[in-house]
Protein backbone atom coordinates (compact mmCIF):
# COMPACT_ATOMS: atom_id res chain seq x y z
CA UNK A 1 0.00 0.00 0.00
CA UNK A 2 2.26 2.81 1.02
CA UNK A 3 4.61 1.07 -2.10
CA UNK A 4 2.12 1.84 -4.43
CA UNK A 5 1.17 5.37 -2.97
CA UNK A 6 4.74 6.20 -2.95
CA UNK A 7 5.06 5.29 -6.77
CA UNK A 8 1.93 7.21 -7.19
CA UNK A 9 3.51 10.15 -5.75
CA UNK A 10 6.71 9.83 -8.33
CA UNK A 11 4.22 9.48 -11.06
CA UNK A 12 2.45 12.50 -10.16
CA UNK A 13 5.58 14.24 -10.92
CA UNK A 14 4.82 13.87 -14.50
CA UNK A 15 1.89 16.06 -14.83
CA UNK A 16 2.37 16.87 -18.36
CA UNK A 17 5.06 15.69 -21.43
CA UNK A 18 6.81 17.91 -22.94
CA UNK A 19 5.03 17.71 -26.19
CA UNK A 20 1.62 18.45 -24.51
CA UNK A 21 3.13 21.62 -22.69
CA UNK A 22 4.50 22.37 -26.02
CA UNK A 23 1.44 21.83 -28.23
CA UNK A 24 -0.13 23.74 -25.54
CA UNK A 25 1.82 27.05 -25.78
CA UNK A 26 1.19 26.52 -30.00
CA UNK A 27 -2.51 26.82 -29.70
CA UNK A 28 -2.87 29.85 -27.78
CA UNK A 29 -0.03 31.72 -30.29
CA UNK A 30 -1.93 30.20 -33.12
CA UNK A 31 -5.50 31.24 -32.33
CA UNK A 32 -3.67 35.02 -31.79
CA UNK A 33 -2.26 34.52 -35.86
CA UNK A 34 -5.59 33.47 -37.07
CA UNK A 35 -7.37 36.35 -35.58
CA UNK A 36 -5.15 38.90 -36.66
CA UNK A 37 -5.36 37.27 -40.37
CA UNK A 38 -8.93 37.99 -39.76
CA UNK A 39 -8.74 41.47 -38.78
CA UNK A 40 -6.48 41.63 -41.92
CA UNK A 41 -9.16 40.73 -44.13
CA UNK A 42 -11.66 43.76 -42.23
CA UNK A 43 -9.05 46.57 -42.59
CA UNK A 44 -8.79 45.73 -46.45
CA UNK A 45 -12.58 45.94 -46.84
CA UNK A 46 -13.14 48.90 -44.41
CA UNK A 47 -10.56 51.15 -46.66
CA UNK A 48 -11.69 50.06 -49.60
CA UNK A 49 -15.15 51.51 -48.21
CA UNK A 50 -13.78 54.29 -46.91
CA UNK A 51 -11.53 55.30 -50.25
CA UNK A 52 -14.97 54.98 -52.05
CA UNK A 53 -16.61 57.37 -49.99
CA UNK A 54 -14.00 60.10 -50.27
CA UNK A 55 -13.91 59.58 -53.82
CA UNK A 56 -17.97 59.64 -54.10
CA UNK A 57 -17.25 62.83 -51.76
CA UNK A 58 -14.82 64.36 -54.46
CA UNK A 59 -16.76 63.63 -57.81
CA UNK A 60 -20.40 63.82 -56.70
CA UNK A 61 -20.89 66.85 -58.62
CA UNK A 62 -19.73 65.67 -61.89
CA UNK A 63 -20.08 62.20 -61.54
CA UNK A 64 -23.50 60.14 -61.16
CA UNK A 65 -24.15 58.20 -58.09
CA UNK A 66 -23.97 54.54 -58.82
CA UNK A 67 -25.31 52.39 -56.02
CA UNK A 68 -24.09 49.09 -57.62
CA UNK A 69 -20.40 50.19 -57.41
CA UNK A 70 -20.93 49.85 -53.53
CA UNK A 71 -19.86 46.53 -53.10
CA UNK A 72 -17.15 45.29 -50.16
CA UNK A 73 -13.40 44.56 -51.80
CA UNK A 74 -13.65 41.02 -51.23
CA UNK A 75 -16.42 38.87 -52.71
CA UNK A 76 -18.32 37.35 -49.65
CA UNK A 77 -17.97 33.87 -51.45
CA UNK A 78 -14.22 33.88 -51.43
CA UNK A 79 -14.22 35.66 -47.94
CA UNK A 80 -16.61 33.09 -46.53
CA UNK A 81 -13.74 30.42 -47.56
CA UNK A 82 -11.60 32.19 -45.04
CA UNK A 83 -13.56 32.62 -42.55
CA UNK A 84 -14.31 29.04 -42.35
CA UNK A 85 -10.62 28.15 -43.29
CA UNK A 86 -9.33 30.56 -39.61
CA UNK A 87 -12.37 29.47 -37.60
CA UNK A 88 -11.15 25.55 -38.71
CA UNK A 89 -7.34 26.76 -37.56
CA UNK A 90 -8.74 28.23 -34.51
CA UNK A 91 -10.68 24.83 -33.79
CA UNK A 92 -7.63 22.86 -34.17
CA UNK A 93 -5.24 25.13 -31.72
CA UNK A 94 -8.31 24.72 -29.35
CA UNK A 95 -8.82 20.77 -29.54
CA UNK A 96 -5.10 20.67 -29.43
CA UNK A 97 -4.98 22.99 -25.81
CA UNK A 98 -7.98 20.15 -25.06
CA UNK A 99 -6.42 17.67 -25.77
CA UNK A 100 -2.85 18.48 -24.52
CA UNK A 101 -3.79 20.00 -21.38
CA UNK A 102 -4.25 19.00 -17.94
CA UNK A 103 -8.33 19.55 -17.07
CA UNK A 104 -9.17 16.17 -17.14
CA UNK A 105 -6.60 15.32 -14.18
CA UNK A 106 -7.64 18.18 -12.42
CA UNK A 107 -10.86 17.58 -12.58
CA UNK A 108 -10.30 14.23 -11.24
CA UNK A 109 -8.07 15.71 -8.14
CA UNK A 110 -10.66 18.12 -7.27
CA UNK A 111 -13.26 15.39 -6.99
CA UNK A 112 -10.66 13.19 -5.21
CA UNK A 113 -10.06 15.89 -2.60
CA UNK A 114 -13.70 16.90 -2.15
CA UNK A 115 -14.30 13.18 -1.22
CA UNK A 116 -11.77 12.52 0.91
CA UNK A 117 -12.00 15.40 3.11
CA UNK A 118 -15.61 14.05 4.33
CA UNK A 119 -13.26 10.73 5.69
CA UNK A 120 -10.80 12.69 7.53
CA UNK A 121 -13.59 14.51 9.46
CA UNK A 122 -15.23 10.89 10.59
CA UNK A 123 -15.32 11.26 14.33
CA UNK A 124 -17.77 8.71 15.55
CA UNK A 125 -16.89 5.74 17.04
CA UNK A 126 -19.14 3.47 14.45
CA UNK A 127 -17.63 5.02 11.65
CA UNK A 128 -13.61 4.67 12.54
CA UNK A 129 -12.97 1.87 10.06
CA UNK A 130 -13.67 4.86 7.04
CA UNK A 131 -11.94 7.49 8.92
CA UNK A 132 -8.18 8.34 7.33
CA UNK A 133 -5.70 10.65 8.30
CA UNK A 134 -5.45 13.89 6.58
CA UNK A 135 -1.56 12.69 5.16
CA UNK A 136 -3.68 9.67 4.14
CA UNK A 137 -6.35 11.85 2.07
CA UNK A 138 -3.59 13.58 0.25
CA UNK A 139 -1.80 10.12 -0.54
CA UNK A 140 -4.57 8.42 -1.68
CA UNK A 141 -5.70 11.85 -3.79
CA UNK A 142 -2.12 11.93 -5.29
CA UNK A 143 -2.61 8.02 -6.24
CA UNK A 144 -5.87 8.68 -8.15
CA UNK A 145 -4.36 11.88 -9.81
CA UNK A 146 -1.22 10.02 -10.65
CA UNK A 147 -3.29 7.00 -12.16
CA UNK A 148 -5.35 9.32 -14.40
CA UNK A 149 -2.30 10.91 -15.33
CA UNK A 150 -0.80 8.19 -16.78
CA UNK A 151 -3.21 6.67 -18.21
CA UNK A 152 -4.02 10.10 -20.66
CA UNK A 153 -0.03 10.69 -20.92
CA UNK A 154 -0.28 6.80 -22.67
CA UNK A 155 -3.09 7.78 -25.14
CA UNK A 156 -1.98 11.12 -25.87
CA UNK A 157 1.92 9.91 -26.62
CA UNK A 158 0.85 7.29 -28.80
CA UNK A 159 -1.70 9.54 -31.04
CA UNK A 160 -0.43 13.32 -30.79
CA UNK A 161 2.71 12.53 -32.77
CA UNK A 162 0.51 11.32 -35.83
CA UNK A 163 -1.76 14.20 -35.45
CA UNK A 164 0.52 16.77 -35.60
CA UNK A 165 2.47 15.09 -38.40
CA UNK A 166 -0.74 14.61 -40.06
CA UNK A 167 -2.03 17.96 -39.90
CA UNK A 168 1.50 19.27 -40.92
CA UNK A 169 1.29 19.51 -44.59
CA UNK A 170 -2.42 21.31 -44.81
CA UNK A 171 -1.15 24.13 -42.39
CA UNK A 172 1.88 25.11 -44.40
CA UNK A 173 -0.10 24.80 -47.82
CA UNK A 174 -3.18 27.25 -45.84
CA UNK A 175 -0.49 30.04 -44.09
CA UNK A 176 1.66 29.76 -47.60
CA UNK A 177 -1.46 30.75 -49.46
CA UNK A 178 -3.18 33.13 -46.82
CA UNK A 179 0.30 35.01 -47.35
CA UNK A 180 -0.41 34.96 -50.55
CA UNK A 181 -3.45 36.85 -50.43
CA UNK A 182 -1.74 39.33 -48.42
CA UNK A 183 1.54 39.55 -50.51
CA UNK A 184 3.42 42.98 -49.81
CA UNK A 185 3.26 46.32 -51.53
CA UNK A 186 3.99 46.52 -54.84
CA UNK A 187 2.56 43.34 -55.88
CA UNK A 188 -1.06 41.97 -56.97
CA UNK A 189 -2.77 41.34 -53.44
CA UNK A 190 -4.06 42.70 -50.28
CA UNK A 191 -1.15 44.66 -49.41
CA UNK A 192 -1.01 46.80 -52.60
CA UNK A 193 -5.00 46.95 -52.62
CA UNK A 194 -4.39 48.66 -49.10
CA UNK A 195 -1.50 50.88 -50.11
CA UNK A 196 -3.71 52.03 -52.96
CA UNK A 197 -6.84 52.53 -51.14
CA UNK A 198 -5.18 55.10 -48.71
CA UNK A 199 -3.70 56.59 -51.57
CA UNK A 200 -7.12 56.60 -53.53
CA UNK A 201 -8.68 58.84 -50.18
CA UNK A 202 -5.22 60.87 -50.91
CA UNK A 203 -6.11 61.96 -54.14
CA UNK A 204 -9.72 62.57 -53.90
CA UNK A 205 -8.84 64.67 -50.58
CA UNK A 206 -6.31 67.16 -52.27
CA UNK A 207 -9.25 67.06 -55.32
CA UNK A 208 -12.33 67.95 -52.59
CA UNK A 209 -9.66 70.73 -51.56
CA UNK A 210 -8.49 72.04 -54.77
CA UNK A 211 -12.73 72.24 -56.12
CA UNK A 212 -13.93 73.78 -52.64
CA UNK A 213 -11.26 75.78 -51.14
CA UNK A 214 -13.01 79.07 -51.97
CA UNK A 215 -15.69 78.15 -50.70
CA UNK A 216 -14.21 77.17 -47.25
CA UNK A 217 -13.17 79.24 -44.40
CA UNK A 218 -9.83 79.24 -43.06
CA UNK A 219 -10.57 76.95 -40.55
CA UNK A 220 -12.55 74.75 -42.22
CA UNK A 221 -9.45 74.84 -45.09
CA UNK A 222 -7.02 74.01 -42.19
CA UNK A 223 -9.39 70.92 -40.92
CA UNK A 224 -9.21 69.51 -44.59
CA UNK A 225 -5.49 70.07 -45.40
CA UNK A 226 -5.18 67.82 -41.73
CA UNK A 227 -6.59 65.40 -42.65
CA UNK A 228 -3.44 64.95 -45.46
CA UNK A 229 -0.76 63.39 -43.36
CA UNK A 230 -3.23 61.85 -40.99
CA UNK A 231 -3.59 59.85 -44.17
CA UNK A 232 -0.33 58.93 -44.89
CA UNK A 233 0.14 57.81 -41.31
CA UNK A 234 -2.83 55.19 -41.30
CA UNK A 235 -1.25 54.09 -45.00
CA UNK A 236 2.15 53.31 -42.95
CA UNK A 237 0.41 52.02 -40.13
CA UNK A 238 -1.98 49.27 -42.53
CA UNK A 239 1.54 48.78 -45.03
CA UNK A 240 3.29 47.31 -41.22
CA UNK A 241 0.53 45.45 -40.00
CA UNK A 242 -0.31 43.79 -42.97
CA UNK A 243 3.07 43.24 -43.62
CA UNK A 244 3.52 41.55 -39.78
CA UNK A 245 0.44 39.75 -40.58
CA UNK A 246 2.13 38.07 -43.63
CA UNK A 247 5.12 37.64 -40.74
CA UNK A 248 2.91 36.00 -38.12
CA UNK A 249 1.60 33.52 -40.62
CA UNK A 250 5.12 32.15 -41.82
CA UNK A 251 6.08 32.04 -37.84
CA UNK A 252 2.80 30.07 -37.36
CA UNK A 253 3.75 27.56 -40.31
CA UNK A 254 7.77 27.51 -39.11
CA UNK A 255 6.50 26.62 -35.24
CA UNK A 256 3.90 24.16 -36.38
CA UNK A 257 6.76 22.52 -38.37
CA UNK A 258 8.79 22.82 -35.76
CA UNK A 259 6.23 21.69 -33.13
CA UNK A 260 6.06 18.35 -35.29
CA UNK A 261 9.40 17.83 -35.70
CA UNK A 262 10.22 17.82 -32.21
CA UNK A 263 8.16 15.65 -31.26
CA UNK A 264 10.26 12.74 -29.45
CA UNK A 265 12.08 15.94 -27.83
CA UNK A 266 12.16 16.76 -24.36
CA UNK A 267 13.64 20.14 -24.75
CA UNK A 268 12.92 21.70 -28.39
CA UNK A 269 15.01 24.60 -28.63
CA UNK A 270 14.16 25.22 -32.51
CA UNK A 271 10.52 25.21 -31.46
CA UNK A 272 10.93 27.35 -28.94
CA UNK A 273 12.20 29.79 -30.97
CA UNK A 274 9.58 29.83 -33.26
CA UNK A 275 6.72 29.65 -30.87
CA UNK A 276 8.50 33.07 -29.20
CA UNK A 277 9.23 34.62 -32.86
CA UNK A 278 5.12 33.76 -33.02
CA UNK A 279 4.17 35.43 -30.19
CA UNK A 280 5.78 38.45 -30.38
CA UNK A 281 4.54 38.96 -34.29
CA UNK A 282 0.87 38.68 -33.14
CA UNK A 283 1.86 41.11 -30.33
CA UNK A 284 3.19 43.72 -32.31
CA UNK A 285 0.05 42.87 -34.88
CA UNK A 286 -2.34 43.08 -32.06
CA UNK A 287 -0.78 46.76 -31.48
CA UNK A 288 -0.82 47.48 -34.87
CA UNK A 289 -5.02 46.59 -35.22
CA UNK A 290 -5.73 48.11 -32.01
CA UNK A 291 -4.06 51.51 -32.84
CA UNK A 292 -5.73 51.53 -36.21
CA UNK A 293 -9.31 50.92 -34.52
CA UNK A 294 -8.82 53.17 -32.26
CA UNK A 295 -8.76 56.11 -34.92
CA UNK A 296 -11.69 54.97 -36.62
CA UNK B 1 19.78 3.69 -79.51
CA UNK B 2 21.33 6.82 -78.00
CA UNK B 3 19.06 8.20 -74.71
CA UNK B 4 17.71 11.41 -75.23
CA UNK B 5 19.11 14.47 -73.39
CA UNK B 6 16.43 15.65 -70.67
CA UNK B 7 15.02 18.94 -72.34
CA UNK B 8 16.41 21.94 -70.91
CA UNK B 9 14.07 23.90 -68.86
CA UNK B 10 12.50 26.80 -70.25
CA UNK B 11 13.94 30.05 -69.13
CA UNK B 12 11.86 31.86 -66.17
CA UNK B 13 9.29 33.84 -67.31
CA UNK B 14 8.39 36.94 -65.61
CA UNK B 15 4.81 36.67 -64.27
CA UNK B 16 2.23 38.92 -66.61
CA UNK B 17 0.56 40.07 -63.66
CA UNK B 18 3.49 41.57 -62.00
CA UNK B 19 4.52 43.04 -64.96
CA UNK B 20 0.77 44.62 -65.55
CA UNK B 21 0.71 45.94 -61.89
CA UNK B 22 4.78 47.61 -62.30
CA UNK B 23 2.90 49.42 -65.80
CA UNK B 24 0.32 50.27 -64.53
CA UNK B 25 1.80 51.64 -61.12
CA UNK B 26 3.77 53.62 -63.54
CA UNK B 27 0.95 55.06 -65.21
CA UNK B 28 -0.72 55.69 -61.76
CA UNK B 29 2.55 57.88 -60.41
CA UNK B 30 2.06 60.02 -63.48
CA UNK B 31 -1.42 60.58 -63.46
CA UNK B 32 -1.90 61.16 -59.70
CA UNK B 33 1.19 63.46 -59.60
CA UNK B 34 -0.57 65.38 -62.99
CA UNK B 35 -3.97 65.85 -60.88
CA UNK B 36 -2.19 66.79 -58.17
CA UNK B 37 -0.17 69.33 -59.53
CA UNK B 38 -1.35 73.12 -59.13
CA UNK B 39 0.24 74.06 -62.12
CA UNK B 40 -1.97 72.38 -64.11
CA UNK B 41 -5.02 74.09 -65.07
CA UNK B 42 -8.67 72.33 -63.32
CA UNK B 43 -8.99 70.90 -66.50
CA UNK B 44 -5.73 69.67 -67.02
CA UNK B 45 -5.93 68.37 -63.31
CA UNK B 46 -9.61 66.88 -63.91
CA UNK B 47 -8.34 64.85 -66.61
CA UNK B 48 -5.39 63.36 -65.06
CA UNK B 49 -8.15 61.91 -61.91
CA UNK B 50 -10.32 60.66 -64.10
CA UNK B 51 -7.36 58.66 -65.72
CA UNK B 52 -5.99 57.97 -62.19
CA UNK B 53 -9.48 56.18 -61.70
CA UNK B 54 -9.55 54.32 -64.40
CA UNK B 55 -5.97 52.84 -63.60
CA UNK B 56 -6.87 52.26 -60.07
CA UNK B 57 -9.96 50.19 -61.19
CA UNK B 58 -7.20 47.88 -63.28
CA UNK B 59 -5.17 47.74 -60.47
CA UNK B 60 -7.67 46.55 -57.79
CA UNK B 61 -9.10 44.03 -60.67
CA UNK B 62 -5.62 42.50 -60.53
CA UNK B 63 -5.46 42.64 -56.81
CA UNK B 64 -8.74 40.52 -56.27
CA UNK B 65 -8.03 38.14 -59.02
CA UNK B 66 -5.10 36.95 -56.23
CA UNK B 67 -7.72 36.65 -53.58
CA UNK B 68 -10.21 34.89 -55.76
CA UNK B 69 -7.49 32.81 -57.35
CA UNK B 70 -6.09 31.60 -54.15
CA UNK B 71 -9.58 30.55 -53.00
CA UNK B 72 -9.90 26.99 -54.88
CA UNK B 73 -6.76 25.95 -53.47
CA UNK B 74 -7.11 27.12 -50.07
CA UNK B 75 -10.30 24.91 -49.64
CA UNK B 76 -8.55 21.88 -51.24
CA UNK B 77 -5.87 22.56 -48.49
CA UNK B 78 -8.51 22.82 -45.40
CA UNK B 79 -9.71 19.78 -46.67
CA UNK B 80 -6.25 17.95 -46.36
CA UNK B 81 -7.28 18.85 -42.78
CA UNK B 82 -9.93 16.52 -42.31
CA UNK B 83 -8.02 13.25 -41.40
CA UNK B 84 -6.03 15.06 -38.93
CA UNK B 85 -9.07 16.86 -37.07
CA UNK B 86 -11.23 13.70 -37.11
CA UNK B 87 -8.30 12.12 -34.95
CA UNK B 88 -8.00 14.91 -32.59
CA UNK B 89 -11.41 14.82 -31.87
CA UNK B 90 -11.65 10.97 -31.25
CA UNK B 91 -8.38 11.67 -28.84
CA UNK B 92 -10.39 14.20 -27.24
CA UNK B 93 -13.15 12.39 -26.26
CA UNK B 94 -10.78 9.47 -25.27
CA UNK B 95 -9.19 11.67 -22.55
CA UNK B 96 -12.76 12.53 -21.67
CA UNK B 97 -14.16 9.50 -21.60
CA UNK B 98 -11.22 8.00 -19.57
CA UNK B 99 -11.11 11.26 -16.89
CA UNK B 100 -14.75 10.13 -16.71
CA UNK B 101 -14.05 6.73 -15.68
CA UNK B 102 -11.49 7.72 -13.29
CA UNK B 103 -13.75 9.95 -11.95
CA UNK B 104 -16.93 7.31 -11.34
CA UNK B 105 -14.11 5.22 -9.63
CA UNK B 106 -13.40 8.58 -7.32
CA UNK B 107 -17.02 9.08 -6.69
CA UNK B 108 -16.95 5.93 -4.58
CA UNK B 109 -15.56 8.11 -2.08
CA UNK B 110 -18.33 11.23 -2.82
CA UNK B 111 -20.83 8.02 -2.24
CA UNK B 112 -19.45 7.92 1.18
CA UNK B 113 -18.61 11.57 1.42
CA UNK B 114 -22.87 11.84 0.90
CA UNK B 115 -23.58 9.23 3.34
CA UNK B 116 -21.66 10.68 6.23
CA UNK B 117 -22.80 14.13 5.61
CA UNK B 118 -26.70 12.67 5.93
CA UNK B 119 -25.70 10.81 8.85
CA UNK B 120 -23.89 13.76 10.30
CA UNK B 121 -27.32 16.45 9.74
CA UNK B 122 -29.64 13.41 12.04
CA UNK B 123 -26.61 14.06 14.44
CA UNK B 124 -25.67 11.03 14.28
CA UNK B 125 -21.72 11.75 14.21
Amino acid sequence: MVASMALAVVLSGCALSPLAARSAAFSTAATAAATQTENAYQLVNQTYADAQMATLVATYDTTAFDADQFTPFLPAKDLAVRTQVLDSLKQYATLLAEVSGNQPVSDLETQASAAGSALVKLQQDDFKGFKITTTEQNLAVTAVTAIGNVLIEHDRARQLPQILEKMNKPIQDICAILESDIGTVGKPGLASELHLDYDNQIAAQQKFIRDHSAAMTPSEHRTEIEALPKLVQAQRQSDQALAATVNSLSALAAAHAALAATRNQKDAPAFKLKLNELVQDAQTIDGFYATLASKK
Amino acid sequence: MPTTPPSTPPASTADPKQTACDALNALLKTATAAASNPANSKAAQDAAFDLRTTIVAQLQALNRAVFTGNTVQLQASAAGMTPAMTQLKALQKQIAALGSDLKEAASILSAIDSAVTEIGALGMI
